[in-house]
């Protein structure tokens, strides 16, 4: 058994792939491949994939980490190139190697929000979102496992970054805690819709583009 | 593998995605709506001159579940300058946001508006996917009838079991390909292909369609009533055949079987490997509609299976096979296919699963074959109760097959079965509703005598089903039972239970109902579809959408009596709206077994003795279960 990490991107209509189907997708990829990987124990054992922290669905991400373990005597390194053949539009390695640290180490991310003002008047409004985003809390309502409850975002979100794309589309671009508590980049939609109702886009994409561990060293 | 053209995919993303990529995040399970799974066949819209649609009037879950849509769907993307493309019913919240932001239907592969493709081709095979048909063309942007679509483009047609009775959607497809569609729907598409070229009209067109054999245009057959409402007289026009005899493959081993197919990236229905053994059905079952329309029978060898097999779990990756039939025990070869499957699926950890197993010849060996690897339920089928109902049905199961199946089950450690039954079937009575009862609570004794496993307890189930008389099988001059009979008879077969291991469920009539309407109804059930579309939409097949009331509403709204097409047994001269189309099976067959049926009298099987119907003549050699 050799242990093996990949990180993959899923981008594109990819997107809309939830996380039990994506699961389902690698198994499957997995057996067409013939990249033999460890199985699950118990009456249906079927090919064992840990997924570090579950996308959100209709989130593009290009850093998705992967935990495997290969039955074969393989390389790492050659790993995507075998695999990617198999998988579907918008879902690709990138590169695979021998994890060197805890999934539990895995601490930050850095995503985007792009949001579109149909209006064509989206660099009006840099100066206001980044003022949001500069303020000494920033509260939001999330939903918890026990209902509702309020979430100070301002802890929790940093280097935060406004870019104008298009005379339609802003683009915010910060570093945000992956968990305890999990900032999920629609949050930061959600911080505009509650704090700055007047500054809501007609619609926001979504895109994960970094993980880090506690160090801020990109989690491999 | 596949031609693949990164283009498209842009066109796609920055073309369509910009107005469908707002509403997909406001819909539950948007993987239905985008496409681009493992195996989707895309090629560049310059190669080619003719675009199919292939649509399914129900959900992606359900239609990619289907194997006659992956047959129709490779063969025609083989042909040279075709793109066939998937096309499925969306659900409610994604008509609605279609509906309201203006986006037509699309197809899945390039995102591409239906309404500007060549052909539109409907799989139909339940009749209250009916609906769907009207609600994809109304999403497309098209108008529901044949008539109103005066251009030869977009040619709508549709092909599937429900097209041996395609009366009630008459007025709304060009045409209808009756039979197996691998051969037709590609000469249609050869057809509409020169047609196209040469500039012809569509009335040119479909008078030159109707010369191919299988191909039924039902605006080239006036229909006239009698006062009564009976058909008085079907005339055809032009060059269209008094009777249209359906298409079938001679030979399942060389015709194409989809290895390499579509793997979606969302779970559906049937998420495993089909393999399909055979068509047709020894047995002859007089209420099943399949086992007479499927004839003859035509089987696969066991060498192709098991390469088909194979290579179909390589290329998906999926972990389980499901043998396919409409009798998985009756394929001659049944135990050296799976002992070739085996070999190859239980090293790997695949399993095989084999439905449609009758009740007769359940084996020991077979079960132990199956589980080997993993163990579901087991599902049997006597359909009645009664030993004369069974006769009457030509069921040929006897009391002692069930119980000595459910003995060799019960020893093996199963625990769970389930029994499925009809009612309504034709000469029933109360004691044969008991009989049900009865049987299930011996097949309970069955297990306390002979289970190996009692700890775990047993759990037996009983279903029944409300009894549709449907076109092509002996009882299609017969009565549906009336709503309020089945209900009676639902009530007094719960109160016939004899045990709490033994729990009981039953379909609803209403919707039984309307589904003998529709399988038995004529053309001038047209107006009564668009009106309960305008009511209560599309997908009718699912419970939540299905609404008694606006059925009533539009029956009343168009005075139709839909009591006088399910609930009145037709005369042996009659003519019936399917009078055109003929199955192969010779109609005086038909009622030499409805009226075996009246005396209880069993029909061998087609093994011990052929009956004579008349289909092995659809085969050129005159071939049938060789």
């Amino acid at each position: 058994m050799t242990k093996c990490r990949i990180r993959f991107e899923k981008t594109g209509r990819a997107k809309y792939i939830s996380h039990l189907d994506l699961m389902r997708t690698f198994q499957h990829a997995f057996i067409r491949s013939g990249i033999k990987i460890k199985h699950t124990e118990g009456f249906n054992p079927h090919p064992y994939i840990s997924m570090a922290l579950p996308l959100q669905l209709g989130c593009e991400s290009v850093c998705e980490v992967l935990d495997i373990q290969i039955e074969d005597d393989m390389s790492q390194r050659t790993l995507p190139e075998k695999l990617n053949p198999w998988l579907p539009e918008g879902i690709r390695a990138i590169s695979a190697a021998l994890p060197i640290n805890k999934v539990g180490l895995l601490k930050y991310v850095r995503c985007s929000v792009t949001m579109v003002y149909d209006d064509g008047k989206a660099a009006e409004r840099k100066a206001a979102i980044e003022e949001l985003f500069a303020r000494e809390s920033l509260i939001i309502m999330k939903k918890t496992k026990r209902g509702m409850g309020e979430l100070d975002l301002a802890p929790n979100v940093s280097e935060v970054s406004v870019e104008v794309i298009s005379d339609t589309e802003l683009k915010v671009t910060a570093l945000v805690s992956a968990v305890e508590p999990t900032v999920n980049p629609s949050n930061l939609l959600d911080a505009v819709k509650q704090n700055a109702p007047e500054l809501e886009p007609d619609f926001a994409k979504y895109m994960r583009l970094e993980v880090y561990d506690g160090n801020m060293k990109p989690f491999m | 593998m596949y031609a693949f053209c990164v283009q498209y995919i842009y066109d796609w993303r920055y073309r369509m995605e910009q107005r469908i990529e707002r509403i997909l995040p406001k819909v539950q399970k948007p993987a239905r709506y985008t496409g681009g799974e493992y195996g989707e066949i895309m090629k560049n819209k310059d190669e080619v001159d003719v675009r199919f649609a292939l649509c399914f009037p129900d959900t992606y879950e359900i239609g990619m579940s289907n194997l006659g849509l992956r047959i129709l769907y490779g063969v025609l993307n083989n042909m040279d300058g075709v793109w066939c493309e998937r096309v499925f019913e969306p659900w409610r919240d994604m008509a609605e946001e279609m509906r309201k932001e203006g986006i037509p239907l699309y197809a899945l592969e390039s995102g591409d508006p239906v309404k500007d493709f060549d052909i539109i081709g409907f799989s139909v095979g339940y009749e209250m996917s009916y609906l769907g048909i009207l609600d994809m063309l109304d999403l497309a942007g098209l108008p529901l009838r044949s008539a109103d679509r005066k251009e030869l483009t977009p040619l709508v047609f549709a092909g599937g079991t429900c097209m041996y009775n395609p009366e009630p959607i008459a007025d709304f497809i060009d045409l209808a390909v009756i039979g197996e569609g691998e051969e037709a729907d590609a000469e249609i598409t050869e057809l509409y292909r020169k047609a196209k070229k040469e500039g012809w009209s569509k009335p040119q067109f479909l008078n030159e369609a109707a010369k191919i054999q299988g191909i039924y245009v039902p605006s080239l057959y006036q229909h006239e009533y009698n006062e009564d409402g009976t058909i008085k007289s079907i005339t055809p026009k032009g060059d269209a055949p008094a009777v249209v005899t359906k298409r079938i493959i001679e030979n399942l081993d060389e015709s194409y079987f989809p290895t390499n197919t579509i793997v979606p990236s969302t779970e559906i229905v049937h998420d495993r490997t089909v393999l399909e053994l055979f068509r047709g059905c020894v047995r002859g079952c007089r209420f099943c509609q399949a086992g007479y329309v499927y004839r003859p029978i035509r089987r696969k060898k066991c060498d192709t299976l098991v390469k088909q097999g194979i290579e179909a779990l390589k290329n998906s990756g999926y972990e389980e096979i499901s043998l396919s039939s409409l009798s998985t025990s009756d394929y001659k070869e049944l135990t050296g296919l799976c002992d070739g499957l085996l070999e190859w699926c239980e090293p790997r950890k695949v399993s095989l699963s084999l439905p449609s197993l009758r009740a007769d010849n359940f084996s020991m060996e077979l079960m132990k074959k199956v589980q080997k690897v993993r163990k579901s339920g087991l599902t049997f089928a006597p359909e009645a109760g009664s030993q004369r109902m069974r006769d009457v049905i030509n069921k040929n199961v006897t009391e002692e097959d069930i119980l000595n199946s459910c003995r060799t089950a019960f020893e093996g450690g199963w625990s769970t079965v389930k029994l499925y039954f009809m009612m309504g079937l034709p000469t029933e009575t109360d004691e044969d509703i008991i009989a049900i009862a009865d049987l299930a609570f011996k097949v309970l004794n069955t297990w306390k005598k002979y289970a190996t496993n009692k700890a775990r307890g047993v759990k037996i189930t009983v279903s029944t089903s409300c009894f549709v008389p449907k076109p092509m099988s002996p009882f299609q001059w017969e009565a549906q039972d009336s709503m309020e009979e089945f209900l009676r008879k639902q009530q007094l077969l719960k109160d016939s239970m004899r045990s709490k291991a033994i729990s009981y469920s039953w379909h609803d009539s209403t919707v039984s109902f309307i589904e003998a309407v529709l399988a038995l109804g004529d053309r001038r059930l047209a107006p009564v579809l668009e009106s309960v579309f305008k009511r209560s939409g599309g997908l009718a097949a699912w419970e939540e959408f299905f609404s008694e009331d606006a059925w009533n509403e539009a029956f009343e709204e168009n005075g139709v009596d839909p009591h006088f097409y399910a609930n009145r047994e037709k005369g042996r001269d009659e003519i019936l709206p399917w009078s055109t189309i003929s199955a192969g099976v010779k109609t005086e067959h038909l009622w030499e077994e409805r009226e075996r049926s009246r005396r209880a009298e069993i029909t061998p099987d087609c093994r011990n003795q052929c009956a004579n119907c008349g289909a092995r003549k659809l085969s050129k050699e005159g071939r049938c279960d060789d």
